[in-house]
């Protein structure tokens, strides 16, 4: 009968606490691979927002702050910037494209961003991809709106449909811009960053939306005839600069930050984004930390059954040494046996976890704005995998050690 | 504060002894003892680069100086400065030729800082050099290695940030980690 044979039917007779401790097992290793899972891909997600964007300028800020609110529509921006000094710096030698946003109004809890229709052939997310409609087309008319792909799936919308905006950015927003409903004239596809997330309109459409309206007092005017004309902004939120050439990126940005009409700040994004992580990792580390005590924790579990139960099975011990074991088959036998329950415990925990991710994947999507796909281990985590097996073999030698010596000690007397 | 009367004046010269007063920079002119800047833009075939410090880490001292041996030392940090293959040095398959590189002495008031009158007048003052490279096979560009720290020791930690076509990326050197490795 070989070992494993051996290992598992010896397991299979003490059901319950072989039960649980995989189960111990297989949490540590949910949490483990979970922990892993959701930073990869958390990075990975943020990294793929944004790219082509040479500088990102806002008022004067922190840098990450700019990123947050500009980008991922993180927070809010403390000021906004003057139209004037946007289109000052547009027209600067060696720019070669600007997107104005202009945030602060939502839709049931979407957020909505003013910009202009080069957004659409512009701005590039993940590898240099840019943006694509599933339907419909971009906004035309003043009251036009494209969605983004999660608005659409999430409150059914299709092209066409009415959509009234809320003031401020909080999904119970009591005031409505009802008189001026937008209609949806294009669907984005799906890109997995928060454009998905995003109610587009042009810069007009929220100037036009705030005619007539008062701070949070609402003046019941029809309406009038609103024509593009008239709807210059007077200040945008952010904005987003490509340059003709990496090499005057610096000077660019050190002529920004001195601007002298108004305090603008301008960020690279990656280099923001980079802050961000080293602002994160701290975080990231202690989570790493906490996990592997798990992982840990779950070990030192296993090695107390299997040091408990030693003192029980003295008796199927001294049978296996009386039909011929050696010492070193009865060593083998303990630590197949907690090798095994490892395995065991790390296949349900990747079966629990993969399952959990795929139930979890439209929810997370959905209020995180985070896409966790369901891929292979990578190899960070199978060399994880890799180093929690090698640690429940030293594991299982401690059993191994203390069953040698027993059996030494015992022979073949039995005593119970 | 150009028009200040003898109350803000003294306010003025009260502030100067208080160290919070350099915190009051911005983000960009920071200048902090011990650290210098280099920010790098390679594209297809330019590589064009800035360092700045503040002069303390450089020669030692950041106040206008008539005395000769100083003016040496002044001197021999900007042909050093000023010497790109000396400290750098390109690592990769590239040949570049050095079309401009030179290093000045400015004190912060040159450096723009017109509207912090009174903090001028606490004398910082800075190197800053430039550089433009025109080069062959960029694209071969491994690493650029950063040798200054020989030169000069005072410079604790150097904030690199570089912009190419594969990025946006920072680097924090130091003496014992002075490679800038650019992913390609």
């Amino acid at each position: 009968m070989n070992l494993r044979l051996l290992a598992q039917k010896s397991l299979a007779s003490r059901r319950s606490t072989a039960i649980l401790t995989i189960v111990s097992i297989a949490v540590s290793v949910i949490l483990l691979l979970g922990v892993e899972k959701v930073r990869v891909n958390a990075k990975s997600s943020f990294a793929n927002t944004i790219s082509g964007t040479d500088l990102i300028v806002g008022a004067r800020s922190g840098s990450i702050q700019l990123l947050l609110y500009s980008v991922f529509r993180i927070g809010s921006a403390t000021n906004n910037i003057s139209w004037k000094s946007y289109q000052h710096i547009a027209q600067q030698k060696g720019v070669k494209w600007t997107i104005p946003i202009s945030l602060g109004d939502s839709h049931r809890g979407f957020r909505v961003m003013g910009t202009s229709r080069d957004y659409f052939s512009v701005y590039q997310y993940g590898e240099k991809r840019t943006l694509k409609f599933t339907s419909g087309k971009q906004f035309e008319a003043v009251f036009d709106a494209v969605i983004g792909s999660e608005v659409a799936k999430t409150l059914n919308y299709s092209i066409g449909d009415q959509v009234i905006i809320s003031h401020g950015t909080g999904s119970a927003s009591f005031t409505q811009h009802k008189d001026k409903p937008f209609v949806i004239s294009g669907i984005l596809e799906h890109t997995g960053t928060p454009v998905d997330r995003t109610v587009h309109v042009s810069l007009a459409g929220i100037e036009a939306m705030h005619i007539n309206w008062n701070g949070a007092v609402k003046k019941r005017k029809t309406s009038k005839v609103v024509t593009e004309s008239n709807l210059q902004p007077e200040s945008i939120t952010a904005f987003l600069v490509g340059l003709d050439s990496k090499i005057v990126s610096f000077k660019m940005q050190r002529y920004i930050n001195d601007y002298a009409g108004e305090p603008l700040l301008a960020i690279f994004p990656g280099i923001a984004l980079h802050e961000l992580w080293s602002l994160m990792s701290v975080a990231e580390k202690a989570l790493l930390i906490i996990s592997l005590f798990v992982v840990v924790a779950a070990l030192t579990g296993m090695l107390a059954v299997s040091l408990a139960g030693l003192n029980e099975r003295r008796r199927e011990v001294a049978i296996l040494r009386s039909v011929g074991a050696s010492h070193w088959h009865i060593m083998g036998l303990l630590i197949t046996e907690t090798v095994l329950l490892t395995m065991i415990g790390i296949i349900i925990g990747l079966i629990m976890l993969y399952s959990s991710i795929w139930v979890a994947q439209p929810l997370i999507e959905k209020n995180y704005g985070l896409f966790i796909p369901i891929t292979a281990p990578n190899v960070r985590e199978l060399g994880m995998i890799s180093v929690l097996l090698a640690a429940s073999f030293l594991v299982g030698l401690v059993p191994a050690y203390f069953a040698y010596k027993n059996s030494l000690a015992d022979g073949m007397s039995v005593r119970s | 504060m150009k028009n200040s009367n003898s109350m803000t004046l003294a306010l003025a010269s009260l502030m100067l002894t208080l160290p919070s007063v350099h915190a009051n920079a911005s983000e960009l002119d920071a200048h902090e003892h011990g650290s210098a800047n280099l920010d790098i833009a390679i594209d297809t075939s330019t590589i064009e680069m800035r360092f700045e410090s503040p002069a303390v880490n450089i020669v030692g001292f950041e106040y206008a100086t008539e005395d000769e041996q100083q003016l040496l030392l002044i001197n021999k940090a900007k042909s050093n400065l000023s010497n790109f293959d000396l400290i750098y040095g390109l690592v990769g398959d590239v040949s570049c030729q050095t079309v401009k590189s030179s290093a000045k002495w400015v004190t912060e008031h040159e450096a723009g800082h017109d509207d912090h009158g009174e903090v001028a007048k606490a004398e910082h003052a800075e190197f800053i050099a430039e550089y433009r490279l025109e080069c062959n096979q960029l694209n071969n560009l491994a690493a650029i290695d950063v040798k200054m720290f020989e030169f000069f020791p005072a410079i604790e930690d150097l904030d690199v940030q570089v912009v190419y076509s594969q990025g946006q990326i920072k680097y924090e050197l130091d003496a014992n980690n002075t490679l800038i490795k650019l992913d390609r």
